[in-house]
């Protein structure tokens, strides 16, 4: 409702205006007599034979007799050429609305966007939770609340009970304690007071509620406590047990070893003793034969010393082989498993971001690189990127301006955005900066840029807020255009161009249907 | 006053001269603010008239006001 101005100029001051607070607005006749009885909250000066004013439920019109376009508008405009008769009219909606892949309205009549896995999504109104799935299917309906978890299986509670389902939906095992998360698709953890236990679909108890974290390292289940640790296969056969030292898993190879305070005990994959060395190092990762011990030094599996890295407080490993890692002083630096530094010890990098396929990139104090390390290249030309290239295309920014490039770091679509969201699902969402729309990988648009933000927020699910909706009235309250579009331009030439859900329309100022002349009706689709 | 009498209530510092010949009352500064003046000489208190010469002229009454970034385009400069 703060669309139009509501200030009184001040002479001088170009970008300033007065305000008055809790002010009554209204008119005077030439015999000095109120025009209105009841005064509004603001009202523009007469134009002709009509002024523009603000009640307490928005906008309207009125000549020197009466309101002639009621108060219940956002916003009222008056149409340069026609100011004493045309008046363009927005009313603000609110709400989130859904759209295909076409930008067509999905009618989720009531409910709202809660989650999703990036497959199944789930919809809610104040007392019903609805899952759809990806063709915009009623998995489920009139459920009090799901949880989703890992593989997109999904949890519900029914008749005191955890049921679990898969991703079609399908009840796969039900449970009467809650799962924390899935270890594999037929074992997940459970949580009581901190500690932690592994249970099969089964409900068999597989690890007993004892340990302070569980995680799947490769091919081994580690269970950590504060009593004892204990070794699994992934099939949760007990490998060992310990009570001192600490159980360190490559899970590269699947060998591990115990780290003990003098001494460091090698197993291979196959759980066989392969060695023993003594040291007074302590060690924090292994990871790909390597052994990083909390000084620095990474040590061969014979326990020899091969390089002496800088001391660090964090390590990240990635997929194909490479880790960063953080030293003292807070700089980021990256490694391949050569232990050869690929960045420049010199620079202050940010923490790296994986791009996939083996790109990386760092901000640092002097700009922006990215490390493309399967082709030996490095660029330093762009202000950032971002994505993953899953996805086949990542976003590049230069000079304020976005666009998407392909794994040659090539300008695919030889088009600049505002604003980009990356590619999901085989489609990004894109704005102009003048209205948001979604590209497939062709770089096509499927509609007009006209929207407000769209997201991605399911699989081939998007969602964008009700946009306003304009409309024109004539000065004797007559409705030329009904309040339906969103957008109205008034073109040089006389003509009307107005926008709903992408199609244009244009119409003369009678309100005449000039082209395309059909029904206009909304294209919303129903749930199947 | 229209009616020939003195105005000895308040002290005016400067009035619309003009607006009597059009309407039937004129717009004036006195010594406390803005206000309008009938052919009567009785005086209503107002916080902004607007200028010019319109056939209905807007004003308002408003406990406070405040000087604000113009965020808005006025239709009407």
């Amino acid at each position: 409702m703060n669309d139009c101005f509501t200030g009184v100029n001040m002479p001088g001051y170009k970008n300033k205006t007065v305000k008055f607070i809790d002010a009554k607005w209204n008119f005077l006749n030439q015999n000095g007599d109120s025009l209105f009885s009841t005064p509004f909250e603001f009202a523009q000066n007469f134009y002709k034979k009509t002024a523009v004013v603000k009640g307490k439920d928005g906008w309207g019109v009125v000549n020197s007799n009466k309101i002639i376009i009621p108060l219940k508008y956002s916003s009222i405009e008056r149409i340069p050429l026609f100011m004493d008769t045309l008046f363009k009219v927005q009313i603000t909606q609110k709400g989130a609305i859904y759209l295909d892949t076409n930008l067509s309205n999905l009618s989720y009549t009531g409910m709202k966007f809660d989650k999703g896995n990036g497959i199944n999504s789930v919809f809610s109104s104040k007392d019903n939770y609805r899952l759809i799935g990806t063709k915009g299917n009623v998995l489920m309906d009139n459920i009090t609340n799901i949880k989703l978890k890992k593989f997109n299986y999904m949890i519900v509670k029914e008749n005191k009970q955890f049921s679990i389902y898969d991703v079609f939906g399908r009840k796969i095992g039900e449970s009467k304690i809650c799962p924390t998360d899935f270890i594999d698709k037929e074992h997940f953890t459970y949580e009581d007071k901190g500690r932690k236990g592994v249970i099969g679909l089964n409900s068999d108890t597989i690890i007993p509620i004892d340990y302070d974290e569980i995680n799947l390292i490769g091919t081994k289940i580690l269970a950590v406590g504060k009593k004892n640790s204990r070794l699994y296969s992934a099939n949760y056969e007990l490998i060992k047990e310990i009570v001192t030292g600490k159980f360190l898993v490559d899970s590269i190879t699947g060998t591990w070893a115990i780290s003990n305070p003098s001494t460091m005990v090698m197993y291979n994959a196959e759980n066989k003793k392969i060695g023993k060395w003594k040291t007074t190092e302590k060690f924090s990762h292994y990871y790909a034969n390597y052994f990083f011990s909390e000084k620095g030094g990474i040590y061969s599996l014979k326990g020899k010393q091969i390089k002496t890295i800088v001391k660090f407080d964090e390590v990240i490993f990635y997929p194909e082989h490479f880790f960063s890692l953080q030293d003292q002083s807070k700089k980021w630096h990256l490694y391949s498993l050569d232990l050869r530094e690929i960045s420049d010890p010199q620079l202050e990098n940010r923490k790296f971001e994986y791009h996939g396929d083996q790109v990386f990139s760092v901000h640092n104090k002097g700009g922006f690189t990215v490390y493309d390390l399967k082709n030996d290249q490095q660029y330093q030309d762009f202000t950032s990127i971002r994505g993953d290239f899953t996805s086949e295309f990542i976003v590049a920014e230069k000079s304020n301006k976005y666009f998407f490039v392909d794994r040659n770091f090539t300008d695919t679509f030889k088009r600049r955005y505002q604003q980009v969201v990356e590619f999901k699902n085989n489609f990004a969402c894109v704005s102009d900066g003048k209205g948001w729309t979604i590209i497939g990988k062709d770089g096509y648009t499927k509609k007009m840029p006209s929207y407000p933000e769209i997201k991605q927020v399911g699989y081939q699910l998007f969602e964008t807020s009700k946009k306003p909706l304009y409309g024109i009235i004539d000065s004797n309250g007559k409705t030329i255009i009904d309040p339906i579009f969103e957008k109205l331009t008034i073109l040089n030439y006389g003509v009307i161009q107005a926008i709903k859900e992408g199609e244009i329309y244009y119409f003369d100022f009678s309100g005449n249907n000039l082209y395309p002349s059909k029904n206009i009706a909304s294209s919303s689709q129903s749930l199947k | 006053m229209t009616t020939g009498d003195k105005n000895t209530k308040f002290k005016v510092v400067s009035i619309d001269s003009s607006d009597f010949q059009q309407y039937d009352y004129a717009r004036i500064v006195h010594e406390n603010g803005l206000g309008i003046i009938d052919k009567n000489g009785k005086i209503v208190n107002v916080d902004f008239i607007e200028n010019g010469n319109n056939e209905f002229m807007r004003y308002c009454q408003a406990p406070k006001s405040e000087i604000q970034l113009q965020t808005t385009k006025n239709q009407y400069p």
